[in-house]
Formats: structure tokens, sequence, C-alpha cells
């Protein structure tokens, strides 16, 4: 399975997409929205997991580009919020185009049900 | 983001708010990645129980990362120990370059999520004024925020200050002009200052806070 990590702390997403690796699983990561679009255009991935707050392009932002440009591609939001009202709304705006949600710390061995399960559908 | 059509009390709470959730996420940041970190390890410990070869550079590697996101959360955790302090003792003497400092650091992440490089020009000696430190941040943050809705992304927003005697100035430059439609966080804004007994003004791509 290929996979895409997109979130702006770079330390987190280098080591998530590490570990991803030791599990078997081929990954590119990267720290912003821009590239992440990028490489979607460029690359055929399975899935991608995406931070939601990002500089720049947000992750909000990038999957309402990849929904009109690549609607097949199940996206996994990543948010470091708990349930506020703002994460609430967020949330609820980009209902039906994300897969999943998925809060931080992330537990890897969940992130990789979520990710087999939207990969699958 | 405060709500302006609260009062002025109410409004002190939603920005006291908004810096704390604001800091949490850096926290939650640094506490998701000391995650992965300490994940990691158990990975390649398991991996070495297994047969897989593991140096003790690549450990050491790894405990040096934690280390740094660990002294990462103890700078945000001054922050925000610092900034509850702020409400304690309105009107004490108080540096104003340090407590403009702490302003400048507790809204970078806001400048980070516009792309805006968020610079200080502080003289270098320490100016003491009896001050309201809440109040001025709130007012300081007000400003810097007015200055970020300003203009395109990928832009340059610079925090000064001059004094005069005991007068103090503030400035807040931007290299676009401010949003006039942001009327009711320019009205709060004066409030603010009008409450510390200053005032607020805009020239051109500048706010400029005055305090007497």
């Amino acid at each position: 399975m290929r996979v895409l990590l997109v979130d702006d702390e770079p330390e987190l997403v280098f080591t998530m997409a590490e570990r991803l690796e030791l599990r078997g699983y081929e990954v590119d990561a990267v720290t912003g929205g821009e590239a992440a679009l990028e490489k979607i255009r460029s690359v055929i991935y399975d899935v991608a997991v995406v931070d939601l707050k990002m500089p720049g392009m947000s992750g909000a932002v990038l999957l309402e580009t990849v929904r009109q440009e690549n609607p097949r591609l199940p996206i996994i939001l990543l948010t470091g919020h708990g349930a506020t009202s703002e994460t609430e709304e967020t949330l609820e705006d980009l209902e039906g185009k994300a897969c999943a949600y998925v809060f931080k710390p992330v537990n890897i061995d969940e992130l990789i049900g979520i990710m087999e399960s939207c990969a699958k559908d | 983001m405060t709500d302006d059509s609260l009062d002025l009390p109410a409004q002190k709470l939603v920005f006291f708010g908004t810096i704390t959730a604001s800091l949490s996420h850096e926290l939650k940041n640094v506490l998701a990645t000391i995650n992965e970190f300490s994940g990691l390890l158990d990975d390649l410990t398991r991996g070495a129980a297994a047969g897989r070869s593991l140096s003790p550079e690549r450990l050491q590697s790894v405990c040096g990362k934690i280390q740094k996101q660990i002294r990462r959360g103890e700078v945000i955790i001054q922050r925000l120990n610092r900034f509850s302090h702020s409400v304690d003792e309105p009107g004490r003497q108080v540096d104003i370059k340090v407590v403009l400092g702490e302003i400048c650091d507790l809204c970078h992440r806001f400048a980070d999520l516009k792309q805006v490089a968020l610079e200080r020009q502080f003289p270098q000696e320490s100016v003491l004024v009896p001050l309201d430190s809440f109040a001025f941040q709130y007012a300081v943050y007000l400003g810097i925020d007015l200055a970020l809705q300003a203009g395109a992304e990928a832009r340059v927003v610079t925090v000064s200050f001059a004094t005069t005697g005991s007068a103090c100035d503030v400035v807040i430059a931007s290299a676009d002009p401010m949003d006039p439609t942001l009327a009711a966080r320019w009205s709060t804004l004066q409030q603010v200052m009008q409450h510390m007994g200053g005032e607020a003004g805009a020239d051109g791509d500048r706010i400029v806070l005055a305090l007497h």
C-alpha cells in the first residue's frame, strides 16, 4: 500500500513515515499542503493522512482541492485538537469528504486499521 | 479569534482562551512527536530482539530528538505560565520589552499559519513602566491580528517600540494597509487602550499603540 503523510511538524511526519515503512508500507512524507498536492498529482496513492491545521494550504483546503481533482483518493484527517467547537465545525463542513478523523497523539496500529479500511472502501 | 460583539471583560476572557488554546495545540504536537519517537524506539528494539541490527548511535539519535522535544515543551509551558500570571497585580512595574517579547512569542503561531514573519525591533535597554500586562498583551495581540488580516500572505509584520519620557509608543507595521472592514476589531483595540489610559491609531500600514 502506498501512503502519503502530510503534517507541518517535520519530526512527527518523518518518524511516523519510518514506523509505517518498518511495517511494510511505501510512504511519502511532506510538510505542507502545496507539496502534498504536487505529490498527489504525480503519484498514485492508496490513502493520504493529512493534518488539518498547517501554514499555507491547510488540510481542509487540500481536502477540498483533492476532492475535485481526485475524488477516489481516501483522505484521513489528523487533528491536534480534542472536541472543540472550532474542530467540530470544521469536521462537520468536511463530512463526507474525509474518510476518517484521527486525533493526535496517534496510535500507529489504530491508524493502520483505519488506513486499511479506507483504502478498501 | 476573538468575538468583537462581546463586552470588554468577556472579550478579555475570549483572548485568554485563544492564547491558551493555541499553546495547548502546540503542546499536543510536542506530545504527538514524542509519542512517535517513543513508538520508533519500541519498533527498533523489537526489531533488534528479532535479529535486526541496531546501532547505539541510532538509539542515541532518537533519544536526543526526544530531549529536544521536551525542551520545546518546557518553553511552551513557561510561556503559558507567564501568560497566566500576566493577570496578577495590574499596574505593577514591568519591563515593556519583556512583556512585548512575550506576546510576540505567543502570537508566532498565528503568524506562522498565515505564513507571515513576525519580526521585532526592540531597543537594547529595559524600559520599566507601570502596566496592566494582560490588557497590554491583549492590545498588542489585537494589533498583530489586524496586521495579519491585512493584504496577501507571505509578508512581514514588524513590532517595535519607542519611549519618550514616561510615554511609550508600540508600532505594529505591515507592508499592506490595514483592512478597514475590521471596524469591530478596531473598536475593541481602542477600548482596551482607553482602559489603560492610552490610545490606538492607524497611520497607513502602521498601528500605533500609545501609552501615556
